[in-house]
């Protein structure tokens, strides 16, 4: 001992040449170190405490008495609890993957969960507009039922109204609308035809309306017949220039053609003057009608 | 006329470790035997490395007991020492491979849940509850 504090460089040398560890203590010595520069081994500290006491107890046996049995022995055990260290990192590792990706499906399934009560929310708002708007339209062809049934009505009071199998027909009488033998339309007449137009209208459906001049058999037949257009063209054009689409009338003259009564009666005769509008069951929304088309 | 033979040379024994030698090293034979039947228990002998070290753990146990046979008890101490450790390993690597295998079985069942999430969550028909059971 005397000797190496004089040659300090030299007894260095000499220490580490004359203490040589033992193989199973520089096994050790880098299981620790790889423990110890592991990324894991942060996560398991109490091992890698534990191994790096053990390396302690080890390099102590060593310097005690070097190449003994305990030394070998310690540093065995020390391995081992570097190993351990290593090992123990990995598990916990593990550990805190797993709570992450549990955590990852908490995450997931709380939002799949409200995403689908939003679903429920949404599907019920729907069906609740849905409801609604069901409720608002039934109210409003119950409306629109009224508006006909009140339309029928006031025309009922001018004119006679009847089924018939190519539609709605409104016979308005000749004698309220026209002098005899003209096709200009008497003041009176107009009230009623505003009545007429105004049901039009408010039935509010959008059915073709033919307008129909017919005349007596009294007369010369072909004048009748011009006779009756320029009726039905008179009727006409007051129903449009009372608000009811133009596109919706056509007027046609019949003449003498079609009597409803005899002619050899003043009152028959009289029922024969006429001019009628036929509301088509063919054509757009005949709802009113449950008339079966195939006559026309 | 055995049986007092017997004891008398245990009491010589005891009074010889009492005198001479150090302590019979009783609790690290414990210590080592637990912690092996506890590797056994958290499933080392599944995993070949684990295997390995449990080897190990029971020889130098053996090797211990032996030696104490022989009044060799420094000597055994160091043995039951080794034999803890190789336990001691043997116990990791069994809890490394039951977290390794919960890890994996909570991937999967994100997986199953990341990979079912579209259908669910994009279209307004109703979703199946029955599939996830028997698919894994």
């Amino acid at each position: 001992m005397k000797f190496t504090t004089l040659l300090v460089p030299l007894a260095l040398l000499a220490a580490c040449a004359s203490a040589t560890p033992t193989p199973e203590l520089v096994t050790a010595r880098e299981a620790y170190y790889r423990a110890e520069h592991a990324p894991e081994s942060r996560l398991a500290p109490a091992s890698l405490l534990s191994a790096r006491q053990a390396l302690d107890r080890a390099e102590a046996a060593h310097k005690d008495d070097a190449q003994s049995n305990k030394e070998r022995s310690l540093a065995y055990v020390a391995q081992r609890r570097a190993e351990l260290a290593l090992i123990d990192g990995k598990t916990q590792a593990q550990r805190n993957r797993r709570a992450e990706i549990d955590r990852q499906y908490e995450q997931t399934q709380t939002k799949r969960i409200n995403a689908s009560q939003d679903q429920v929310r949404n599907l019920n708002a729907q069906l609740y507009s849905q409801g609604q708007r069901a409720n608002q339209s039934e109210q409003e062809l119950q409306l629109e039922r009224q508006r006909t049934q009140n339309a029928l009505a006031s025309l009922e009071r001018v004119a006679q109204v009847k089924e018939e199998a190519r539609g709605t027909v409104v016979t308005l009488s000749g004698q309220v609308l026209f002098l005899s033998g003209k096709s200009e339309l008497l003041p009176s007449a107009r009230d009623q035809l505003q009545t007429v137009a105004k049901a039009l209208i408010d039935q509010g459906d959008s059915r073709s309306i033919s307008i129909e001049g017919y005349t007596d058999s009294r007369g010369d037949e072909s004048a009748n017949m011009t006779l009756s257009q320029q009726r039905a063209d008179a009727v006409r054009t007051f129903l449009i220039s009372s608000g009811v689409p133009a596109e919706r009338m056509t007027a046609v003259g019949k003449g003498e053609s079609s009597p409803v009564a005899s002619n050899d009666t003043a009152e028959g005769r009289a029922n024969n003057r006429r001019v009628e509008l036929i509301l088509s069951n063919q054509g757009s929304n005949g709802r009113m009608n449950s008339n079966s088309h195939d006559e026309h | 006329m055995k049986t007092t033979l017997l004891s008398v040379g245990w009491l010589s024994l005891v009074l010889a470790v009492g005198c001479g030698g150090s302590a019979m090293p009783v609790a690290k034979v414990a210590d080592s035997k637990a912690t092996i039947r506890a590797a056994e228990e958290a499933g080392a002998s599944n995993n070949p490395q684990a295997t390995l070290h449990l080897k190990l753990a029971r020889d130098q146990l053996n090797q211990a007991e032996a030696l104490i046979n022989e009044n060799e008890n420094d000597r055994a101490a160091l043995f039951l020492n080794q034999s803890q450790a190789d336990a001691e390993v043997a116990l990791g690597l069994a809890h490394e491979d039951k977290e390794r295998s919960a890890t994996q079985a909570s991937l999967a069942r994100l997986q199953q849940l990341q990979s079912s999430n579209p259908n669910n969550v994009n279209s307004a028909t109703s979703p199946d509850p029955t599939r996830p059971d028997t698919v894994r």
